[in-house]
C-alpha cells in the first residue's frame, strides 16, 4: 500500500481513530462514569440519605431474614420472585425487592424495591423514579433511543476500530521510550500530540485491557460461531454446561408452603464461613418447586462468577454443589469479564480505574483535537484569503465542541434534573435522560453556529459552575448535606459532592487557560511561534481544548 | 484488603522510579540539573529506576496476591508516570527534590503503617 | 493527433503523507480519442461517441479506491477469517466443548485484529482480498471436514 508498513500503519491509526472517535468518546465517558454507578445511584435517591444507610451485620442476619420474609409475604404475594438484599460496601442499605409477573406481551415484569430504615420498622417505599448510575452504565453499550441490538453492534464496531487504533498506534510509536516523558507545552499541534501520546501510553495496559474485554463481554453476540459449530447453535446447552445447577426450574403448579429462611443460615455458614451474604433470591414462591438461592458478597476477589447456594424452598435440602472449580477457560473468561466491570475494586483501586478511564477519554479527545488543529493549519492560507473553512473542518470542530465540552455539561444537567424535576412526575426517569441528551443537542446547535473559543469558554464555564454548585444543590434538595455526610462517614455521598466540586474547579481552570490565550492576539500562521496553551491536566476530557492563534484570529467560523 | 498507606507507599516509590528513569535521559537531566549527565550517572539512574519499580511490584504482589496486586500496580504506575511528566513540564528543577521526598515518604509509609 | 496529457476536470485529489482530503478527486488521463473534443456531439458519419475523459484503469488503482477496498477487505473478509477461525478452534481444541468454545470466542478478536492489520500491510488491495478470503475459505473447508 504505502511505501512501508510504517506508513500504512500511520494512515490506519489516523483513520480508524477518527471515523469513530465521537461515539468512542461517549462510550468511554459513560463507561468511566459508571465505575461509580452505585455511588451515583445512591446520590440520586435523596429519600434514603438519612436513617437508612447501614453496614452489613452478621449478628442481625436472622432477624433481617425473618423481617424480610414477613414483609414480602405481606406485600408481594403473586410475585415472580422475591429478593432480600443485604447491605454491601457499595450499596449500604437493606432492601426487599420483588419482580411481578410480566404482563401479556412484555418480556419481564416490574422490579419493585423497598428499602428498610435502620430501625427495622419503617420502609421507604416512595423513592423518586431515576435511573441513577445505571443510566451511564447502559449508555456505554446500549446507547439510547435505539434498539439495544443495533446499539451493541455499533459499539462493537467502534470498539474493533479502537483495538486497531491501539495496535497501529503501538506499531507506529517508534520513539515510544525516547519520548515517554516529553510534554512540550505551548507548542500548538505538537503539544496536543504529546498529550495524546502521554494519555495513551501511560495507561496503555488499561486501554488494551478495557477494549479487548469490552469485546469479550458481548462475544456471544459478535462471534457466536464457536457455539454454532460446537453446539449446533444451541446457546442454552452451552450456558448449561458452563453453569451446571443454575438452570431455571419452572413452577409446578402445586402449592406448598415456604420454609423459614433463617433456618438455612447454619447450612450457608457451613459452606461459606464468614463470607458476607449479598442477596437471597426466592423463586417459584409457595410452589413445590420453590428455590432459595444465596449469593455471596465476593468483595475483592477478581471474579464475576456468582455461584449460589441453592436450597429447596419446601424441604430446605441443599440442591447445588458447594463449589465447582471452574475450568481454566472459564476462569480466564470470568477474570476478563471482571476486569472490565471492576466490581472487585475497593475505593483506591476504583479511583485508579476511574483516572485511567479518563485518560482514555483524554486520549480520544486529544486525538481529535489534534486532527482539527492540523486541518485548520492546512486550510489556513485559504481561510485567510476569505474562503470558508471546508465542510470537513467545520464538522470536526463542531463535533469536538459538542462532545468534548458537551458531555460534562450534559452529565451536570442529568444530576440537576434528578434533583429538580418534580418527584411525582410521570416517566420521571426518562425525563432525566432526556435532559442529558437535550443538553448535548443544544451544544450541537451552538456548535453549528459558533465553533470559536468563545463557545468553548461558554460551555466550559457553564459546566464548571454547574459542577461546583452540586454540593449546594445537594444541600438544598436532600436531607443530608456534605458536612453531615462526612461526619456520619457516608463516603459515597460525600465523595460525590467533593469530586463534583473538584471537577468543577478543573473545568474552571481549563476555561481560564482558554481565556488567557484568547486575549493574546496573533495573526501569524507560524505554528512554531504559536503560544497555544494546553489546559491544565485534569481528569476530564473537556479540559483538553485547542487554542491556537489561527483559531482565535478567525472567530465565528 | 490492601491498606491505603501501602498503596500510597507504592505510589511514592513508583514516582521515585519513574523520575529516575526520566533523569536517565539526557534532555530531562539537563532540564532538572542544567548540566549533562555522565554516561555512568545515566546508567546508574536507569538501573536504579528499574530496580525500584521491580521491588515495588514485588511488594505489591506480596501483600495482595498476583491478580489484585498486578492490577493495583498497573494503576499506580500510570498515575506515578503522569505525575512525573507533569513535574518535568512545569517544575523540572524540583524533580530531584520531589523524588527525594517521595523516597522518604514511601519508606516511612511502608515501615510504619 | 497523438495523445497528450489532458486532465479531465472532474475531481481533485490532494494527497500527501498525512492523509487525504475527503473531497473531490482528480484523475490524470493520458489518453483521449483521436479527433475527439470533450463536448463534440454525435455525428452520423463518424461512428464515434462522446466519452468523458476518464482513464478507468487509473481510477481503479487510485488511492481512494485502494483504501476503500482494503477497508472493506479488513472489515468483511477479516470478519470471515475471525468467524471461521473461531468455529474451527471450537471444534478441534483438545479441551471440553464448553472450554474450547469459550477459548475460541475469546481469541477470535485477536484474529480479527490480525486480519485487519494484514489487509493494510500487503502491497495491493487485491492481495488483501485474496489472502483473507483464501484463509477463511480454507478454515471453512476444515470445519466442514471435521464436522
Amino acid at each position: 500500500m504505502k511505501e512501508t508498513f510504517f506508513r500504512s500503519m500511520t494512515w490506519l491509526h489516523t483513520w480508524v481513530g477518527l471515523l469513530v472517535c465521537w461515539v468512542l468518546l461517549l462510550v468511554f465517558f459513560a463507561g468511566t462514569v459508571s465505575y461509580y454507578r452505585y455511588e451515583i445511584s445512591l446520590w440520586t435517591k435523596p429519600e434514603i440519605h438519612s436513617d437508612v444507610l447501614q453496614a452489613y451485620q452478621t449478628d442481625n442476619l436472622v432477624h433481617q431474614l425473618q423481617e424480610g420474609q414477613a414483609y414480602l409475604s405481606a406485600h408481594a404475594e403473586n410475585a415472580k420472585d422475591w429478593r432480600i438484599n443485604f447491605p454491601t460496601e457499595r450499596k449500604p442499605y437493606l432492601s426487599y425487592s420483588w419482580q411481578t409477573h410480566p404482563e401479556p406481551g412484555e418480556r419481564r415484569g416490574q422490579f419493585i424495591e423497598h428499602i428498610a430504615h435502620i430501625d427495622g420498622q419503617d420502609m421507604v417505599t416512595d423513592i423518586r423514579g431515576s435511573r441513577g448510575g445505571n443510566f451511564f452504565y447502559r449508555l456505554h453499550f446500549d446507547l439510547h433511543y435505539m434498539p439495544a441490538k443495533i446499539a451493541r453492534w455499533i459499539v462493537g464496531f467502534c470498539t474493533m476500530f479502537m483495538l486497531l487504533a491501539l495496535i497501529s498506534g503501538i506499531v507506529i510509536h517508534k520513539r515510544i521510550f525516547k519520548d515517554f516523558f516529553s510534554f512540550r507545552r505551548n507548542k500548538g499541534g505538537r503539544s496536543w500530540l504529546d498529550a495524546h501520546n502521554i494519555s495513551s501510553v501511560l495507561a496503555l495496559p488499561y486501554h488494551l485491557m478495557i477494549t479487548y474485554t469490552g469485546l469479550i463481554t458481548l462475544m456471544l453476540m459478535y462471534m457466536p460461531w464457536g457455539v454454532i459449530t460446537a453446539y449446533e447453535g444451541d446457546a442454552r446447552a452451552f450456558r448449561a454446561e458452563l453453569k451446571p445447577g443454575r438452570e431455571q426450574v419452572a413452577a409446578s403448579g402445586t402449592p406448598a408452603p415456604l420454609i423459614q429462611l433463617s433456618t438455612l443460615l447454619p447450612a450457608v455458614k457451613a459452606s461459606w464461613g464468614n463470607t458476607p451474604i449479598k442477596q437471597v433470591v426466592i423463586s417459584n414462591i409457595d410452589d413445590e418447586n420453590s428455590r432459595i438461592s444465596f449469593y455471596q458478597n465476593t468483595q475483592q476477589s477478581v471474579t464475576d462468577l456468582r455461584i449460589p447456594l441453592i436450597f429447596s424452598g419446601v424441604s430446605g435440602e441443599q440442591l447445588s454443589q458447594a463449589s465447582d472449580t471452574p475450568s481454566a477457560a472459564h476462569a480466564t473468561h470470568d477474570t476478563l469479564m471482571s476486569l472490565h466491570t471492576a466490581r472487585f475494586a475497593e475505593p483506591v483501586l476504583r479511583l485508579f480505574f476511574f483516572i485511567c478511564g479518563f485518560m482514555g477519554c483524554a486520549m480520544i479527545a486529544t486525538g481529535t483535537l489534534l486532527w482539527a488543529v492540523k486541518i485548520r493549519q492546512k486550510q489556513q492560507k485559504l481561510i485567510k484569503q476569505g474562503n470558508k473553512p471546508s465542510f470537513g473542518l467545520r464538522l470536526v470542530e463542531g463535533l469536538n465542541l459538542t462532545f468534548i465540552a458537551g458531555l460534562p455539561l450534559a452529565t451536570g444537567a442529568f444530576f440537576y434534573a434528578n434533583r429538580l424535576l418534580p418527584t411525582q412526575m410521570a416517566d420521571r426517569a426518562q425525563w432525566e435522560v432526556h435532559s442529558f441528551f437535550a443538553v448535548i443537542f443544544l451544544t450541537a446547535v451552538l456548535a453549528y453556529f459558533d465553533r470559536s473559543l468563545t463557545s468553548w469558554r461558554r460551555v466550559l464555564g457553564l459546566s464548571a459552575v454547574a459542577f461546583m454548585a452540586i454540593p449546594l444543590l445537594n444541600w438544598a434538595t436532600s436531607s443530608q448535606h456534605l458536612f453531615q455526610n462526612i461526619a456520619s462517614h457516608q463516603w459515597a455521598l460525600a465523595g460525590f459532592d467533593l469530586l463534583s466540586l473538584l471537577i468543577g474547579i478543573a473545568l474552571w481552570f481549563a476555561r481560564r487557560k482558554l481565556a488567557q490565550t484568547h486575549t493574546k492576539s496573533s495573526n501569524r500562521v507560524a505554528a512554531s511561534a504559536s503560544r497555544a496553551n494546553k489546559g491544565k491536566r485534569v481528569p476530564t476530557a473537556s479540559a483538553k481544548v485547542a487554542s491556537d492563534p489561527e483559531l482565535s484570529a478567525k472567530e465565528g467560523e | 484488603m490492601i491498606s491505603n498507606s501501602m498503596t500510597l507507599s507504592l505510589l511514592n516509590f513508583s514516582y521515585l522510579a519513574f523520575g529516575s528513569l526520566a533523569l536517565a535521559m539526557f534532555s530531562h537531566f539537563r532540564g532538572a540539573f542544567d548540566r549533562s549527565p555522565s554516561p555512568a550517572q545515566s546508567r546508574l539512574l536507569y538501573w536504579f529506576g528499574w530496580g525500584v519499580l521491580a521491588v515495588s511490584y514485588y511488594i505489591g504482589i506480596l501483600y495482595q496476591g498476583f491478580a489484585y496486586g498486578s492490577i493495583l500496580f498497573t494503576g499506580i504506575i500510570s498515575l506515578a508516570g503522569l505525575l512525573v511528566i507533569l513535574t518535568l513540564s512545569y517544575r523540572a528543577h524540583h524533580l530531584p527534590h520531589f523524588m527525594a521526598g517521595s523516597g522518604v515518604l514511601g519508606t516511612l509509609l511502608l515501615l510504619f503503617a | 493527433m497523438g495523445s497528450s496529457a489532458h486532465s479531465g476536470n472532474l475531481y481533485t485529489l490532494n494527497a500527501n503523507e498525512n492523509g487525504y482530503h475527503l473531497g473531490k478527486f482528480k484523475v490524470e488521463s493520458q489518453q483521449f480519442l483521436p479527433n475527439q473534443h470533450r463536448h463534440q456531439p454525435f455525428h452520423l458519419e463518424q461512428i464515434t461517441v462522446v466519452l468523458p475523459n476518464i482513464n478507468w484503469r487509473a481510477f481503479i488503482s487510485s488511492q481512494p479506491i485502494n483504501i476503500m477496498s482494503r477497508s472493506f477487505a479488513a472489515i468483511f473478509a477479516g470478519y470471515l477469517v475471525a468467524a471461521s477461525a473461531c468455529g474451527l478452534l471450537a471444534l478441534i481444541m483438545p479441551l471440553s466443548a464448553a472450554q474450547s468454545t469459550l477459548t475460541a470466542m475469546m481469541l477470535s478478536f485477536s484474529f480479527y485484529a490480525a486480519a485487519a492489520i494484514w489487509a493494510f500491510s500487503v502491497r495491493t488491495s487485491w492481495q488483501a482480498w485474496r489472502d483473507l478470503l483464501l484463509i477463511s475459505a480454507i478454515l471453512y473447508i476444515f470445519i466442514l471436514w471435521v464436522n
